[in-house]
């Protein structure tokens, strides 16, 4: 009777304890299981991809695209990132966990990430990827905690490229402040990219002093009521031609492009 | 914003006005067909890319980018589209003859 009545129990202890060992195995060490997992949302996005390649339909895809992959990879990466931790592994995951808290609107795991790698890898060579992603969860953690993090990046980072990164970031943050002390320092930060950064470029497009050139040129000449600056340009005719040409008319300058 | 600035450029002819494409779409024999194709009349600065010399000078990082300048050539608007374009275009040429 005994026996009879606790088997079960004894036989769902066993599976309970099977299966949680199960969960709990590592399958490999944390640097092998993160790059199974990046190979794994590779491959799920690739299938997404074409999926919504091959529907025509726009209603569709937009169902199709309510459920495309990524959300369920946020905990996987977050348990490699936990288990790896002060490796480059959990640099590596950490950061993706930033962009895929950035793109799910996870807050939790937007603010967790960004404070372990802050508090264990500020001088990490690969944290200009966090400085280019702060903005997009300045929602989840607060413009306080961006222009910390981005000002404990200028400060502490050895590397060149996250220096410049952050002081990018930093100066476009400050701009948009309302006081003139902010705008400022924008100012000074950008002209310092100009000077002691001429050449670090972040992975795509123009190099992060060109950008603050840029900045500064449209602060300084194409703000309302400034008299817009001389166009030089060809026309479509391979005829040359100057804005300047156009005084004594209402001119509409469109930048523009057929996609 | 093609369409108002067709009707615009055609209601306005022979007005103090002028509208100017920066096209980024590529050389002039491509931007060519482009115009053909969609009956567009108004003069173009050819930019080549979105990476070309007048929009990097301009700072220029999304499409369409407008600027709108009065007859002293100072900039009196950005960013405004269609209705708010025309509007804008109509009230700077009001100026003009109130002046």
């Amino acid at each position: 009777m005994q026996v009879k009545r606790h088997g079960p129990l004894v036989a769902l202890a066993l599976l309970v304890a099977g299966s949680l060992a199960l969960a709990w195995s590592p399958g490999g060490d944390p640097a092998t299981r993160l790059a199974e997992l990046q190979e794994k949302r590779k491959t799920a996005q690739a299938e997404f991809d074409a999926k919504i390649d091959a529907e025509k339909d726009e209603a569709a895809q937009m169902k199709l695209w309510e459920k495309r992959p990524g959300k369920e990879f946020l905990p996987q990466f977050k348990e490699v990132a936990v288990e790896a931790k002060g490796t480059p592994t959990a640099v590596t995951a950490w950061l993706v966990v930033v962009e895929l808290a950035g793109e799910w609107s996870d807050a939790e795991a937007a603010k967790q990430a960004v404070d372990t790698l802050v508090a264990d890898h500020l001088t990490a060579p690969e944290m200009d990827q966090l400085s280019n992603s702060l903005g997009r969860i300045a929602r989840h953690i607060g413009a306080d905690k961006v222009a910390e993090t981005q000002r404990a990046l200028v400060e502490k980072s050895p590397h060149k490229n996250v220096q410049a990164a952050a002081i990018y970031n930093l100066a476009s943050v400050l701009i948009e402040g309302k006081t003139p002390e902010e705008k400022g320092e924008a100012r000074e930060l950008f002209e310092r990219l100009i000077k002691d950064y001429p050449t670090v470029k972040p992975k795509r497009g123009d190099s992060y002093a060109d950008r603050a050139k840029g900045t500064l040129f449209e602060l300084d000449h194409l703000q309302i009521g400034m008299v817009a600056p001389d166009m030089q340009a060809v026309d479509e005719n391979g005829q040359k031609f100057s804005t300047a040409d156009y005084r004594g008319k209402v001119v509409v300058l469109d930048f523009w492009g057929n996609w | 914003m093609l369409p108002h600035e067709k009707s615009l450029v055609k209601r306005l002819e022979g007005k103090p006005f002028a509208l100017i494409g920066i096209n980024s779409d590529g050389e002039s024999d491509v931007v060519k067909k482009i115009l053909a194709d969609n009956q567009i009349t108004w003069r173009q600065a050819i930019d080549v890319s979105t990476s070309g010399k007048l929009a990097s000078a301009w700072n220029v990082n999304g499409w369409p980018t407008i600027y709108v300048l009065d007859h002293k050539g100072v900039i009196r608007y950005r960013d405004v589209r269609d209705e708010e374009m025309e509007e804008a275009v109509m009230k700077l040429l009001a100026e003009m003859d109130g002046k």
